[in-house]
């Protein structure tokens, strides 16, 4: 259904689940599903995948101060040639560090939001006492969209 | 555990080398099923040598199956080389190379590759 702004947005869809690792999966069938009535190809679809489990991901381990009783929500928003995917956690919050490079290839993590920046269009984070809130974009290649840079940064909610 | 979020493994010997065959997800959820089936294999091991983990069957992996090979090949570096066997042009080929495991850890695209190579780098 278009939303009246001429790019043919398909309604947000919604998934709110208890902060457990066994949603991932979940999650990224979610937006695999909404990916493949985008132009995103195989690979971009992939790429994407792996970006929002990483935020999921990140939300659970970091934004669950009620263990898994707490609750990440996530919310997809479609377009024929993008999809945007906002990860919401209700726990504290972070700073958010000052670089995104990947972590030498023996260090034990820090791999999560160097691989969101690497494999998301573009990548926002808002992080308060409040919660935290990624916002995850792909663009398809195919569609000739103009590539936004990786970027990332800290506001309130 | 979601029922369709299930990592199995199974273990086959190639030549000589071990090899733990994962298929499924590899993530934050499942990863553990990964841990226990390595860690059982490198404790096996009677003589240092490789031990392979074949992810020709894993779709996925993330940041949180990259720590656990990280994890492993640290824990076992005296005893066990640790081996990945991938498919190409897949997910897992990707975030390895963006992790820069390939500079670590020897990658192959088949068993065959295994058994006449050796790891890449050194400790």
């Amino acid at each position: 259904m278009a939303n009246g702004d001429g790019q043919g947005e398909i309604l947000p869809v919604e998934l709110e689940f208890f902060a457990r690792s066994d949603q991932l999966a979940d999650v990224r069938k979610l937006v695999e599903r909404l990916a493949a009535k985008t132009r995103l190809n195989k690979e971009e679809i992939e790429d994407f995948l792996t970006a929002v489990d990483e935020a999921a991901a990140n939300a659970i381990r970091h934004g669950s101060p009620n263990g898994d009783r707490s609750l990440v929500k996530v919310v997809c928003h479609s377009l024929p040639t993008a999809l945007i995917v906002e990860v919401r956690d209700r726990g504290e919050g972070f700073s958010v560090p000052g670089t995104s490079e990947m972590p030498g290839p023996e260090a034990p993590g820090g791999r999560g939001l160097p691989l969101m920046i690497a494999l998301a269009d573009a990548v926002e984070i808002a992080s308060s006492a409040k919660g935290t809130t990624i916002t995850l974009k792909k663009l398809a290649r195919s569609s000739g969209g103009e590539s936004i840079v990786s970027r990332y940064s800290s506001a309130d909610l | 555990m979601n029922e369709e979020n299930v990592l199995l493994v199974h273990n086959y010997n190639h030549n000589g080398v071990p090899v733990v065959a994962a298929q499924g997800d590899v993530d934050l959820c499942t990863q553990d099923i990964l841990r226990k089936a390595l860690i059982n294999s490198c404790k096996e091991r009677s003589e240092p040598g490789k031990v392979a983990v074949d992810m020709r069957e894993v779709p996925f992996i993330d940041s949180a199956g990259l720590a656990l090979l990280v994890e492993i090949r640290k824990n076992y570096l005296d005893t066990c080389q640790l081996a990945l066997i991938i498919s190409a042009r897949s997910q897992p080929e990707r975030v390895l190379k963006l992790g820069r495991f390939d500079t670590f850890l020897e990658v192959c695209y088949t068993p065959d590759e295994l058994v006449n190579s050796s790891a890449p780098v050194s400790a």
